[in-house]
């Protein structure tokens, strides 16, 4: 009789490519990266210790998608070791781009700011949503494979669904970069607003700093947020009201 | 449903707010508008799929070991359906030898459809369920998702292992004076006609068919049905103690193969058998022979899952009156936390029932249990528990009963061979 054991599979540690089909994925990730630096180092200029949390960050993140799932924590609910790479490496980035465009002069009034400075504010946004999104979607694809091929003795082909990714990814990007956009110039319309209103309040120190950007943000994601709420409230509802439908006929079905 | 990751974007992107106008830096807050745009937009990008699923089996029963293909049918009855997951869900038992039960994919709208073919390898004893299918459609970044399943289910019945004994003397000690019930379909010893022979020097001179003489010109002699040799019970204790240990190695998986052996070879024997089962409740597949009551025994076995305490003492007041008077009783237990032991045994003993018990020792499938798991181990404490199993057993032997000790290295054969000192 064979011997079965049917306890928890531990994943060993190893560095390396786990799948080829992913490994485009890890090359975007680490190229926004780049990119983002690049970006970053545009706009604000150099600073040795920002520049040097950055790179770490990026190599960091790197590195993680280097290594298989490798459990450190006690439960399965914190994460493994690759995707706490991916976070130090993110949370690095964050902090090198905190450190370089901090307290910048030339950029803490937005309404001195041009539309070519907006673009590139924007790029910058998307640059690190793409970063995000390559590495991420790189840990997420090769954990995919390796639950088909743990699950399976056939070859799992992600081809199709890798190509929908780019596909509907670069789609939504799309939309995405324009909302960041919008997003940002929205400031001056509420600067315009403002003016037209109360002079006095338009020309305030919160319209003429930061502080607007925040105050659009908070002014077009808090009702979104409110109504997003109820939208997953009410898909909820709809969804079981439609399943009891379903149920409801199948027995009709049956009984007749 | 928001993904893990969602929520650490918008924690990030709400850090990004903070960080922006205590720092000053506008850089942080195009960064949290471009993290909550993405996290906005993706919420419209995640679609419900809706998909009917059809199941095909290659077999619905079958033994410990043993394999059955599965081809899993799915089509799309609804629009796009995105990023989508399927998984049949099968139990943790279940080995997949061939094929997959997991896929994802993206299925084109109305009609769009997709096979799954799978072999799967079924190690342990039970009554197994396949399905139903998950489903879990997500947007392209994975920041949202819905979970749904399609009710397609179905139920394939795995037995115990059946081995080949060659021999076993257990039987009843008066086989002759109490012969049992069961009419067997073969010639023997028995009362009723059951065909005509020709007459073979030896046989008795009664038993000549003188009509048949008269009419054909040739001694033929009469052959009578022949009754069982003896009628056997089989009491398996499938109690939650009987889980002791790992899925692969316990007291119920263990007992449930030595019970699926000797039902098998007194079955082919021509006896007759009758399986007592309890657990929480007590299930009796009454005496008889053949293929159809092995087919009862194997189903029962394998539905016997660990569970409920009902005690021994109990179960052979109930089903002590439909047990056939001076037969064997083998009783298959681990002998674990039941005070009621040395009283069952007794009684069936002063009814001169032929009682043997094969006791899968408990003590060794939780030592080996704990030592794969690389839990330490106290030896203090077990050889107590040893000792105090020791103690019962020879307690057990005093009543004039085989008892055999079986530690998970013994083999099964050899064990049931250590029964047969009768």
């Amino acid at each position: 009789m064979a011997e079965y054991d049917f306890l928890e599979e531990k994943v060993p540690l190893k560095i390396g490519i786990r799948y080829p089909e992913t490994t485009m994925l890890k090359v975007l990730g680490f190229l926004m990266g780049l990119v983002l630096m690049v970006v970053t180092l545009l706009i604000t200029g150099f600073s040795l210790t920002g520049f040097l949390l950055l790179l770490i960050g990026i190599i960091l993140a790197l590195f993680g998608q280097l290594l298989t799932p490798y459990t450190i924590f006690p439960s399965e609910k914190l994460p493994k070791l690759n995707a706490l790479f991916l976070l130090i490496g993110t949370g690095l980035v964050v902090a090198g781009i905190a450190i370089l465009g901090a307290n910048n002069a030339e950029l803490s009034d937005p309404s001195q700011l041009s539309f070519g400075q907006y673009l590139l504010l924007t790029v910058l946004g998307i640059t690190f949503v793409l970063f995000i999104e390559y590495n991420h979607a790189s840990l997420r694809f090769d954990d995919v494979l390796d639950s088909a091929t743990r699950h399976s003795q056939e070859v799992f082909d992600v081809g199709p669904v890798l190509k929908n990714y780019y596909k509907a990814g670069s789609t939504l990007m799309v939309f995405i970069a324009g909302a960041t956009l919008l997003l940002l110039v929205f400031n001056s319309i509420l600067r315009w607003a403002a003016l037209s209103a109360n002079p006095q309040f338009g020309h305030s120190v919160v319209l003429h700093s930061v502080y607007v950007m925040a105050i659009t943000l908070a002014i077009v994601f808090v009702p979104l947020g409110i109504f997003l709420l109820y939208y997953f409230e009410y898909m909820e509802e709809k969804l079981k009201k439609e399943e009891e439908e379903k149920r409801a006929k199948e027995t009709a079905a049956i009984y007749t | 449903m928001w993904t893990k990751k969602a929520v650490l974007v918008v924690s990030l992107a709400i850090l990004s707010i903070l960080l922006g106008l205590a720092l000053r830096n506008p850089l942080l807050l195009s960064m949290s508008a471009a993290l909550l745009a993405y996290v906005s937009i993706s919420v419209f990008a995640n679609t419900a799929a809706r998909l009917a699923a059809e199941r095909k089996l290659s077999h619905e029963k079958i033994f410990e070991d043993g394999t059955a293909k599965a081809e899993l049918l799915i089509v799309n009855r609804g629009g796009k359906t995105g990023f989508l997951e399927v998984r049949d869900k099968l139990p943790r038992q279940v080995q997949i030898k061939e094929g997959t039960n997991y896929t994802y994919l993206n299925l084109n709208p109305k009609g769009g459809a997709t096979r799954l073919k799978y072999t799967m390898k079924f190690p342990l004893k039970g009554l197994y369920q396949i399905g139903p299918i998950t489903l879990r459609t997500q947007d392209p970044f994975n920041l949202f998702y819905r979970e749904s399943e399609v009710p397609e289910i179905s139920e394939i019945t795995v037995f115990p292992q059946v081995r080949d004994v060659k021999e076993l003397y257990i039987k009843s000690k008066q086989p002759k004076i109490y012969p049992g019930e069961m009419k067997v379909k073969m010639p023997g010893p028995g009362t009723d006609f059951f065909a005509i022979r020709d007459y073979i020097p030896g046989d008795p001179f009664r038993d000549i068919n003188w009509k048949a003489y008269a009419s054909t010109g040739k001694l033929l002699v009469n052959e009578r049905e022949r009754l069982s040799v003896s009628d056997v019970t089989i009491v398996f204790d499938s109690r939650e103690v009987s889980g002791i240990g790992m899925d692969s190695d316990n007291a119920n998986l263990y007992g449930a193969r030595a019970a699926a052996t000797l039902a098998n070879f007194f079955l082919k024997r021509r006896d007759s058998v009758q399986l007592v089962v309890y657990s929480d409740k007590v299930r009796t597949v009454k005496k008889g022979t053949g293929q159809k009551q092995l087919f009862e025994i194997l189903t029962a076995l394998a539905s016997a899952e660990p569970k409920g305490d009902l005690p021994l003492g109990g179960i052979v007041e109930v089903v002590l009156p439909y047990m056939p008077r001076h037969s064997p009783v083998i009783v298959i237990s681990n002998l674990e936390e039941d005070d009621t032991l040395s009283k069952a045994v007794s009684t069936m003993k002063v009814l001169e029932f032929d009682v043997t018990i094969i006791s899968p020792n408990s003590i060794e499938f939780e030592i080996m249990a704990k030592q794969k798991k690389g839990i330490k181990v106290d030896p203090v404490a077990y050889n107590i528990l040893r000792l105090e199993r020791d103690i019962l057993i020879q307690e057990l032997m005093g009543y004039g009963v085989r008892v055999v000790d079986w530690k998970p290295a013994i083999p099964l054969t050899q064990v049931l061979l250590e029964a047969r000192n009768y």
